[in-house]
């Protein structure tokens, strides 16, 4: 019962009234912030990253988890009610909700997938307690050559599933991994493209990319998109009025169908969850699309059928908690908001890997169980607070860009008092939307700066210790599984863009 | 109308010349060393060819395809690059208000209609949650205003 034990001393941690405050700030943000399209838990997360270094070590990932987590319910807020996808993991709640939500069945839709979110991060908390710390005594038997192959098969994952394009989603993964190399070389302390300036020589920030890549060039690309106007929605779905409470109780019918769907998307949330490079918004997709597919009455999705609001939803959920797996035990980040927690408890001085659970028991176990109560705590938010984020979504955009500037600004600049971030930081901004008007996806160019110099690292490593002989990686059983993954990912890659025709289109429908 | 999409032309070109340049850089500039003690050039070499080479698959694709220029929304693009400018120009010099009223001030020059008593109203707004949240709430230590320098 060492599980138990692990667990209370967990709970005593996270209910410290410190840490509960930080969950509660972070679920709330998380949920404020998934409402409002247009900044996702990305932005945030790395906006709020300078404040987290003022604060103790478990405390700050307790909070900015509590984000990542939060906004997925609310995400699905604004796709239910208005058709807006809050967050990209949302996008498939929008295809059944919103419907619902024209027949005058929005509340019902909210309940069933605030129940849904419940039950899909409940069962991924319990893969977290359960499996993290096997999978921890696993990560301790990899060699340099099994890290190495695992970083290879998460980026390329990463890069060929999420993404439209495979080939461009691999090129920013290989510029993010040519960017991470900026800085003074670990092994012989040589500079590299530092140029002479002085503030290179440690790198390039992780949060100062961050945020321009994702705050600067999002607030550039949302003032051309939005300028016409506010955002429209019609305030006729709008909850305000009384019967909405009333047509919130699902009938009957509707909660004999919601069980299997809710559990067979929980079982692929934790499945894409818990493999590096993959995450909530694969999951929701891949639940939507074998819901459809199993379904005796397929015609009905789309048109608002509430199997396919749920099933995503507790995919989606699923899949945010157990992403921590890989993230914690293995030091590898399943998506790029993974990422920039590793980057937060690197700052802190934790290494993430396998030695993680034994070294810093109080911060995994705290934070496993500030999930259950951040997430008994969005339960009990989530359905009261509605109207409040629904209000939130009329404060016009040329108010929330200012703001969302200034925080980047204040943010970058107090890390090291540095103006010459704030600088770096809208010069980057305008090389992510430059990117974005490219069709380029700055996302996997995270994932890469951030692994860029571990791979490297490894791949050293590794060939030292096998005397420069590369066959090391297919010789030793791990890595050869790993790369074997990865050889299938790039196949069928290279198999989609070749026959673009039936692939994309299937992909184009499901958006 | 030929079939040739130009957004990927112009993506994948500056793949092959950012990867040319880097692989180049690194091999002109870094010890290049063996595959068993890798030089501090040797994974940046390799880096920038495979960018260099995935260039050549896009602007390949490319061909294939069709498609329109981009359109490019320069100003927001440069109103808010001069924003960010502004803040760092001021911020060590004036302190923090200050530099947020650059902000404000410039980046909100995206707009096309500028009601300049709403964009200080609205500055006037942001620098008094700046001090709130950053110097009170979170105690890090920002000079609001400095007035000798």
């Amino acid at each position: 019962m060492e599980l138990l034990s692990n667990l209370a001393m967990g709970f005593g941690v996270a209910l410290s009234l410190q840490n509960l405050f930080w969950c509660f700030v972070g679920v709330f943000l998380g949920t404020f912030i998934g409402v409002l399209p247009g900044i996702g838990s990305l932005a945030t997360i790395s906006m709020l990253l300078p404040i987290t270094f003022h604060l103790p070590s478990t405390s700050a990932i307790i909070m900015l988890a509590g984000i990542y987590y939060g906004a997925n319910y609310g995400g699905s807020t604004a796709s239910i009610l208005l058709n807006l996808p809050g967050t990209p993991s949302a996008a498939v709640a929008c295809l059944d909700g919103y419907p619902m939500s024209k027949r005058g069945q929005g509340g019902v839709a909210l309940m069933i997938t605030t129940i849904a979110s419940f039950v899909g991060s409940t069962i991924g908390i319990l893969v977290f307690t359960g499996f993290a710390p096997t999978l921890a005594e696993i990560g301790l038997m990899f060699g340099p050559a099994d890290y190495f192959a695992m970083m290879l098969l998460g980026l390329v994952a990463a890069s060929t599933l999420s993404s439209g394009a495979p080939v461009k989603g691999i090129a920013m993964v290989a510029c993010g991994l040519a960017l991470g190399l900026v800085g003074t070389d670990v092994q012989t302390g040589q500079q590299r493209f530092t140029f002479g300036i002085p503030q290179l020589s440690d790198g390039i920030g992780l949060v100062v990319l961050a945020m321009g890549l994702f705050g600067v060039a999002e607030v550039i690309a949302s003032i051309g998109r939005v300028s016409g106007g506010k955002a429209q929605y019609s305030s006729s779905v709008l909850p305000w009025k009384g019967e909405f409470w009333t047509a919130m109780n699902p009938s009957k019918e509707d909660w004999k169908r919601v069980p299997g769907p809710m559990l067979r998307g929980s079982a692929w949330g934790c499945f894409f969850g818990t493999l590096p490079g993959t995450g909530s918004t694969i999951a929701s997709f891949m639940s939507y699309a074998f819901e459809k597919k199993i379904s005796k009455t397929p015609e009905r999705y789309g048109q608002g059928a509430i199997e396919g609001v749920t099933a995503p939803e507790s995919a989606n959920n699923a899949a945010s908690q157990t992403a921590f797996i890989p993230t914690l035990t293995l030091g590898i980040p399943g998506d790029v908001v993974m990422a920039l927690m590793l980057g937060a408890l690197i700052i802190q001085g934790i290494q993430p890997g396998p030695r993680l659970v034994t070294e810093h028991p109080q911060l995994f176990w705290g934070l496993a169980a500030s999930f259950w109560i951040g997430n008994v705590m969005l339960l009990i938010l989530n359905l009261p607070l509605i109207g409040l984020w629904v209000a939130m979504l009329r404060i016009p955009y040329t108010i929330l860009y200012p703001a969302i500037l200034m925080f980047i600004a204040i943010g970058v600049f107090s890390i090291n008092n540095s103006a010459f971030d704030v600088y770096v930081v809208g010069i980057l901004g305008v090389i992510g939307y430059l990117l974005m008007v490219l069709r380029f996806e700055p996302a996997p160019l995270l994932l890469g700066f951030v692994l860029g110099p571990l791979m490297e690292e490894h791949l050293r490593r590794a060939m030292l210790l096998s005397r420069g002989d590369p066959m090391v990686f297919i010789e030793r059983p791990i890595s050869a599984v790993f790369c074997a993954i990865t050889l299938v990912l790039v196949l069928l890659a290279i198999w989609s863009t070749v026959k673009p025709k039936k692939p994309q289109g299937a992909a184009q429908q499901a958006t | 109308m030929r079939r040739i999409d130009p957004i990927e032309l112009v993506a994948g070109g500056i793949l092959i010349a950012l990867g040319l340049w880097y692989a180049s850089f690194a091999l002109a500039e870094y010890s290049y060393g063996t595959a068993r003690r890798m030089g501090p050039g040797y994974f940046p070499t390799w880096v920038g060819f495979i960018i260099a080479g995935l260039g050549v698959t896009v602007v390949l694709l490319g061909f294939a395809k069709r498609g329109e220029w981009p359109r490019l929304s320069l100003r927001p693009m440069i109103a808010i690059l001069a924003g960010c400018f502004g803040f760092a120009a001021v911020v060590e010099v004036l302190g923090l208000v200050p530099a947020v009223f650059a902000l404000v001030l410039i980046a909100t020059l995206s707009e096309s209609p500028y009601k300049v008593p709403r964009t200080l109203a609205l500055a006037a707004c942001l620098s008094a949650i700046a001090v709130v949240v950053f110097s009170w709430g979170l105690g890090i230590p920002f000079v609001p205003f400095r007035w000798s320098f």
